[in-house]
């Protein structure tokens, strides 16, 4: 336990939260948020389509309100926190980035596939230049031993990350893999260490707590846990929990508590929760992003949207349509990874 | 090298007789490798949905003359979305291509129909030369 220090807290709820928000927050809502989260002492809050700068497109979702006129709007709306913004090379690029700092954005979150941490070299050094905070993002990284995603964090620091995430995208983790991968890091690499999870398997609490055992810098909340799949580690629980533990950052327990009932809940269009197909996407190990995608196809094409995410684990591809397609041509010939 | 910001930027350059278009990047590993795959989608209101299968098909027979696996996944089809000029019909076509294998890998099929069609336009003008030469002769 001699590691544990009080951990650095973005919420994330402005962006993990656009998921089930179906990338349909107003100004308004931002607003509230940001401010509530503000006031309550957390130091960075992070704020973009859920896909990251430029998600707002026909594979992920049409924003409703520009994510720069939100960005700009929760800058206004603070006072000490930082505003992040995430950007995933492939979907964004550099020109969104820039505008997101002329909108106020201080922090930027670079996520890569935790394979592929060589696609972010540019975004990096652009991003020290035009001096913002770096932050790297290691997705999906239950699917590779913490010696790989070593090297690959290694990578992200060397192109100027000032600190490097352990991402649970799938909600995959358990709290021993968590421990792993972050003790690994944090042995090998000389910048900070974070880790961001979902609550697939239930385990979004429990799997932050490992990581912070493991000397993790840094945890990701958001309120109520909104955000992709059955959510995240809600920020007002790791709140509670860190004060409990004599490591509280300096966050107002009691404001994040009333902000994630009185500000958040009531803008909910429902409680994120490890339900039957948030379980299958912990449990196939796939993006906790493609629960409401893989829901829609189901629907759309007559299949169990549980069968469409075992599918997408086994194959690990993007194209849920495509696997729909199939699963409905085929029949679902496929005998299901849950019911074998 | 180029560049994941390069690919993008020249890759939104096609789009630009659109209102509005994005070109995004599989977010998968590199390996093991796909087979390129990529999927358009168009929104259009009133449009003859029939006439454009039929004209996706077309083009699809057209491109196989110097791409052989260049093909649908599946046929193209009707979906509906919610979107910012509203709620919109939408075209989806899933196509692969897969390269020669001559010299690059098969799953590179996105660099081998760039040489593929290099040498079409090759012969092209081969042809042309040749059909000027025996006109003026």
């Amino acid at each position: 336990m001699s590691n544990m220090k009080a951990p650095r807290i973005t919420d994330s709820s402005l962006r993990d939260g656009s998921h089930p928000m179906r990338h349909q927050f107003t100004k308004e809502q931002v607003r509230a948020v940001a401010q509530a989260l503000d006031e309550a002492g957390v130091p960075v809050i992070e704020v973009t389509h859920g896909d990251g700068l430029a998600g707002s497109s026909i594979q992920y979702g049409f924003s409703g309100t520009s994510e720069m006129e939100l960005i700009a709007e929760a800058r206004s709306a603070c006072k000490q926190a930082s505003i992040a913004v995430l950007l995933l090379p492939g979907i964004g690029t550099l020109k969104e980035l820039k505008e997101a700092v002329v909108q106020g954005a201080q922090v930027v979150r670079i996520a890569t596939q935790c394979t592929e941490a060589d696609i972010s070299q540019e975004h990096f050094e652009s991003a020290r230049e035009m001096g913002l905070e770096t932050v790297g993002f290691l997705m999906m990284a239950h699917m590779r031993p913490p010696e790989d995603l070593v090297i690959q964090a290694k990578l992200m620091e060397s192109y100027g990350a000032q600190c490097v995430y352990i991402v649970d995208s799938a909600g995959a983790m358990l709290p021993q893999d968590a421990y792993t991968r972050v003790k690994a890091l944090k042995e090998s690499l000389s910048c900070q260490v974070g880790f961001h999870a979902h609550n697939n398997l239930g385990v979004a609490i429990g799997n932050s707590m490992a990581a912070l055992e493991a000397g993790a810098d840094q945890l990701d909340g958001c309120l109520r846990g909104l955000g992709a799949g059955a959510g995240n580690a809600p920020t007002e629980l790791l709140a509670a929990v860190l004060d409990k533990l004599h490591l509280n950052p300096g966050l107002n327990v009691y404001k994040l508590m009333d902000a994630a009932e009185y500000v958040i809940t009531p803008m909910m269009p429902f409680q994120p929760f490890p339900d039957r197909d948030a379980i299958s996407i912990g449990y196939a190990g796939v993006y906790s992003t493609f629960l409401l995608h893989a829901r829609r196809a189901g629907e759309r094409y007559g299949i169990d949207p549980r069968d469409i995410l075992t599918e997408l684990g086994r194959r690990q591809e993007d194209w849920i349509l495509d696997v729909a397609l199939e699963l409905a041509r085929d029949g679902q010939a496929h005998p299901p990874l849950l019911r074998e | 090298m180029i560049s994941e910001q390069i690919v993008q930027e020249l890759a939104e350059q096609l789009f630009t007789c659109f209102e509005s278009g994005s070109a995004i990047a599989p977010i998968t590993e590199a390996y093991p490798t796909l087979t390129i795959e990529e999927a358009y989608a168009v929104i259009e209101e009133g449009f003859d949905a029939a006439a454009v299968f039929n004209s996706i098909k077309s083009m699809v027979a057209e491109v196989q003359r110097y791409v052989p696996g260049y093909r649908l996944k599946a046929e193209p089809f009707l979906d509906e979305r919610d979107t910012p000029w509203g709620h919109l019909p939408m075209v989806i076509v899933l196509n692969q291509v897969e390269g020669a294998g001559d010299y690059l890998p098969k799953y590179a099929g996105n660099l081998d129909i760039m040489t593929a069609a290099a040498r079409r336009v090759g012969e092209m003008i081969a042809q042309r030369l040749l059909s000027t030469k025996e006109a003026a002769a």
